[in-house]
């Protein structure tokens, strides 16, 4: 009855009155007003308070400003002197509907976080479900996958219950050889059809674990991983699938080019934490491929892993979903992994995402079939039509040289009006976005990811969505360094060529406006598109910082760890001494101060190092440390055998505390966009910042 | 007093290194230490710094009271030498011990009286008079072995009671101490975790085969004062400590020494 209630509320009372207040027309004065007035009073609130009801109230108003705005663009602007304006006038309200959609959705997705938290297993392991860990490889090297292998072997759980498997679609013999010697299984198979997903699905075959845990080769598990997942499989009998953040330890190409070392929120933190947060929160959490676990039955139930598109892990969630499953996301960063490398990389792997999803939204649309709710619908919109970006995009970059360069007017009416209605959309959304998520991703570093991708995605977007069964799985290469710094112009070609076009016609619109005897430009709108060419021009520059490619020399984590060693020389004298730091290639251990040890004439040959699971001896080649007033020596591991490089990865790796979140200052949009100026100066200047870019875990004593 | 005695089935396996360094371990500690040498190969006092002619030993007064003999090495550091010997005199020390079941009170009396000495004895391997009758006085038993498959067998002999019966069982028991163990060697990892993992609680320690020990020994000093972060050195203080504590004797806190890793340089 009280439902009944609300509804009749809404439809007579609510929905008439936003009706009015999105449609009535007001002139510009009143507007302006209006627009800062609303900005007023959320900018009040949201240094009033921070609860949660006060962001959905600024997400409310936000939602007004933009619907008026476009409410405003469709019914007022669209009267166009020539079929050319019209042409494009219609092309960039196209653009601006998209975004429109996309910023509902998100604020939809967005504006309910789950805080899920871990299912303890019960006491009796016999009540643990059997688990088959599989690590699939195609073309890593074995260094890569090596580690992986054995952090999973470091997994806390029954052994009986646990089986882990390499599966190899590379064919390779040092591959099988290792995963005899490390005591694993090995699955390889003939013909490589459906690449990751047809590899996982041939090892579904072979073996028969209740549940099954997959890492991508370079995704390192702590030890309590299935300890934390395994529980909801138990409690919620319906599920199907529970993900954990994929965290990278190693500087994405962004990160590493145009950060360099400023704490800036990692372009994937925002999809990891409040995008799958509020995914959940709808049932609607989709698989990313690694890092997670999934129920055989239901898996069973769907005939395997999807095969369909190149995004097999999104598309498998979402047929999951329509047969009833439920999924999940665990917010806590339970495996590390290698970011991709380079700047080339990044766009192969994202190039791979567009089309899957694309794909998925041609073949499986999730606003048509059967079995999701409204809310698992609007989800799965929203992650496909999100990949569409590249097209608004660009359509954005382009737009404000129409007026300056060819005098095409593409927006009709009063400049005014368009102000008074454009500028309160722009500030609201951003300023909501900020509100819910600032932490996560700075203000217009979107901008930026979206733009070092565009020219990149245009064309296998437009080719996918005609055409989505064109087209095959590419991996992402992991794991090589970038050796030394060079500009990788080739992926920013497209850039450069539009910077110049940005700046050409910024200046011949300025060139208009001097000689008014021979052009016919009008001051507000020429000065309008410059504007915002300038404000293209900056997030286009930083886009391109990020084709400079720094040196990166160091992909390894380095552990800071307390524990006493020792070390034998090669006469046999066996010395005590503190061990400072250790990483998977070498050690730093405290100098002999007393002066009987000459570690010159009788070099240093083994360290022993005692773990609480076992003590082992390692050959090692001493590379600094020789004079007595050196305070440390550094030693290099030579030939580790598999047993000791099990060790190394429990204790570098595999620790329950190795990977914290990092936590980031709260965005503010103008300091986010002065951060954005900084980091272009530094990277023109070669302004490295002291504090080295690789990751380091800090400071664990045992 | 209490006294320790380090024996063991088989020879070679590092008895006397283990008792000079226990000695000075305990010395360094502060603690008053006699170490009494009832091997006649007389060789513990070449640990100690004694010159290879000094032929001094309480052998030569078997009945009387041995305090003469005893020779002070260091600060807290006393030693009793077996001293050179014939077989007539080994014979009569035998039957004289044989005979009379309190011959250790009567002989170290002014030792045994005094309650914070400390007496660390060592043995020839494998049975011997002197081990049979210091049973009667001693509080434990130190029983080194090497980290090798025949001690595998030896350790199950010994604790099934067989093999050196009425040899050690005086006061709280013996323990084994694995010497020269060396985490390079598969078989010797291979034995040091069976016996972690089957003879928990009869096991004292474990002392790293460390080339330290031997130069030490040729140069006559400990091994702390050869090799100051000498892992073997460091081992068998960590057995002194556990041996402290299971006497319930006190080491003043700090003065033991457990292997400074470094001196702070500032």
């Amino acid at each position: 009855m009280r439902h009944f209630f609300s509804y009749l509320f809404f439809i007579f009372i609510a929905l008439p009155i936003l009706v009015l207040v999105v449609t009535a027309p007001m002139s510009s004065h009143n507007q302006f007003i209006f627009g800062l007035t609303t900005i007023g009073i959320c900018l009040f609130a949201h240094f009033f308070s921070k609860k949660h009801f006060v962001s959905l109230a600024i997400l409310f108003v936000a939602v007004i400003s933009s619907t008026r705005y476009i409410y405003f663009r469709i019914t007022q602007t669209l009267i166009f002197p020539s079929w050319i304006d019209m042409f494009f006038g219609y092309i960039l309200l196209a653009a601006e509907v998209y975004f429109y959609f996309i910023l509902i959705l998100s604020f939809f997705q967005l504006s309910w976080s789950l805080k899920r938290k871990i299912v303890p297993l019960p006491k009796d392991t016999s009540l643990w479900p059997t688990v088959d860990v599989y690590i699939p490889s195609y073309n890593e090297s074995l260094e890569v996958v090596r580690d992986t292998v054995l952090a999973a072997q470091c997994l806390e759980y029954p052994k009986d219950k646990l089986k882990i498997y390499l599966l190899d679609d590379g064919k390779r013999k040092e591959f099988a050889t290792f995963a005899t010697e490390a005591n694993v299984g090995y699955i390889t198979r003939e013909k490589n059809e459906f690449a990751k997903a047809g590899n996982l699905n041939n090892a579904m075959k072979l073996t028969n674990g209740e549940l099954i845990a997959i890492f991508d080769c370079d995704h390192i598990t702590t030890k309590i991983f299935l300890q934390a997942t395994v529980g909801a499989f138990l409690k919620d009998k319906n599920l199907a699938l529970i993900q954990t953040p994929h965290h990278f330890y190693s500087p994405d190409p962004i990160q590493r080019n145009l950060y360099l070392g400023r704490d800036i929120p990692a372009e994937n933190e925002l999809f990891y934490g409040p995008i799958q947060r509020g995914n959940d929160n709808w049932n609607a959490a989709f698989f990313c491929g690694s890092c997670a676990v999934i129920r055989r039955s239901a898996l069973d139930e769907i005939g395997g892993f999807a095969v369909e598109t190149v995004t097999e892990d999104s598309h498998t969630a979402l047929r999951l979903q329509r047969k009833g499953w439920n999924t999940a996301f665990l917010d806590h960063i339970l495996s590390g992994g290698l970011a991709t490398e380079r700047l080339v990389l990044h766009l192969q792997q994202r190039n791979r995402w567009a089309r899957g999803m694309i794909q998925i939204f041609r073949l499986d649309n999730p606003l048509l079939g059967r079995g999701l709710n409204f809310a698992q619908r609007l989800c799965y919109l929203s992650a496909t039509l999100y990949f569409f970006f590249s097209i608004p995009v660009t359509i954005f970059l382009f737009t404000p040289i129409l007026y300056p360069l060819f005098g095409i007017s593409i927006v009709h009416g009063s400049f005014e009006l368009l102000l008074a209605y454009a500028i309160p959309h722009l500030i609201m959304s951003i300023f909501a976005n900020s509100r819910l998520y600032g932490s996560s991703r700075y203000s217009f570093f979107g901008q930026i990811y979206d733009y070092i991708l565009s020219f990149h995605l245009i064309i296998p977007t437009i080719v996918t969505l005609f055409s989505p069964h064109h087209g095959a799985f590419n991996v992402t290469d992991k794991g090589d360094t970038v050796d030394k710094s060079y500009f990788d112009a080739t992926s920013v070609r497209p850039h450069l060529v539009t910077i110049a076009l940005l700046i050409f016609s910024g200046i011949f619109g300025l060139v208009k406006l001097q000689f008014p005897e021979f052009f016919d430009a009008r001051l507000d709108a020429t000065l309008l598109n410059i504007f915002w060419i300038c404000f293209n021009l900056i997030l286009l520059i930083a886009a391109v910082c990020v084709g400079r490619e720094t040196a990166n020399k160091r992909k390894m984590v380095r552990l800071y760890l307390e524990t006493p060693i020792n070390v034998y020389q090669e006469s046999g004298i066996c010395s005590r001494t503190m061990m400072r730091d250790l990483s998977m290639s070498g050690c730093r251990f405290d100098n002999f101060v007393n002066g009987e040890i000459d570690i010159v004439k009788d070099p240093i040959k083994y360290i022993e190092i005692s773990t609480d699971y076992k003590t082992f001896c390692v050959p090692v080649e001493r590379i600094t440390g020789k004079n007595e007033n050196e305070s440390y020596i550094r030693t290099m591991f030579k030939d580790l055998d598999l047993d000791s490089r099990r060790e190394f990865v429990r204790l570098l790796f595999s620790r329950a505390d190795t990977w914290v979140r990092p936590e980031y200052k709260p965005d503010n949009p103008f300091r986010s966009f002065f951060i954005i100026l900084l980091c272009i100066k530094d990277s023109f200047f070669k302004n490295r910042r002291k504090d080295d870019i690789h990751v380091q875990v800090v400071g664990h004593n045992e | 007093m209490p006294v320790i005695s380090v024996c063991s089935p088989k020879g070679g396996v590092g008895k006397t290194t283990i008792v000079a360094n226990l000695a000075y371990s305990f010395a360094r500690s502060g603690t008053k230490v006699v170490v009494v040498d009832f091997d006649p190969q007389n060789a513990l006092r070449l640990y100690f710094g004694m010159p290879l002619n000094d032929e001094r030993g309480f052998i030569n007064s078997p009945n009387s009271d041995w305090t003469p003999s005893c020779i002070n090495i260091d600060k807290n550091l006393f030693m009793l030498p077996f001293g050179k010997s014939d077989k007539e005199q080994r014979t009569a020390l035998d039957l004289a011990m044989q005979s009379n079941p309190d011959y250790f009170k009567d002989v170290q009396k002014s030792i045994f009286e005094d309650q914070n000495v400390l007496v660390i004895a060592d043995f020839a391997p494998g049975y011997s008079q002197a081990l049979e009758s210091i049973t009667a006085v001693s509080n434990l038993q130190v029983v080194p072995l090497l980290a090798d498959a025949a001690s595998v067998s030896l350790f199950s002999q010994l604790l099934s009671g067989g093999l050196m019966e009425g040899l050690v069982g005086g006061g709280l028991g013996f323990y084994i101490v694995l010497n020269q163990i060396d985490n390079r060697v598969r078989l010797n990892r291979e034995v040091q975790n069976f016996c972690q993992q089957n003879f928990a609680d009869n096991l004292l320690g474990m002392v790293h085969k460390d080339t330290s020990v031997v130069e030490a020994a040729g140069q006559q000093i400990s091994v702390y004062d050869y090799n100051k972060n000498s892992v073997a050195s460091y081992d068998i203080e960590e057995i002194a400590r556990k041996i402290a504590i299971k006497l319930g004797f006190d080491v003043k806190k700090g003065t033991m020494i457990i292997n400074p890793l470094r001196k702070q340089n500032t």
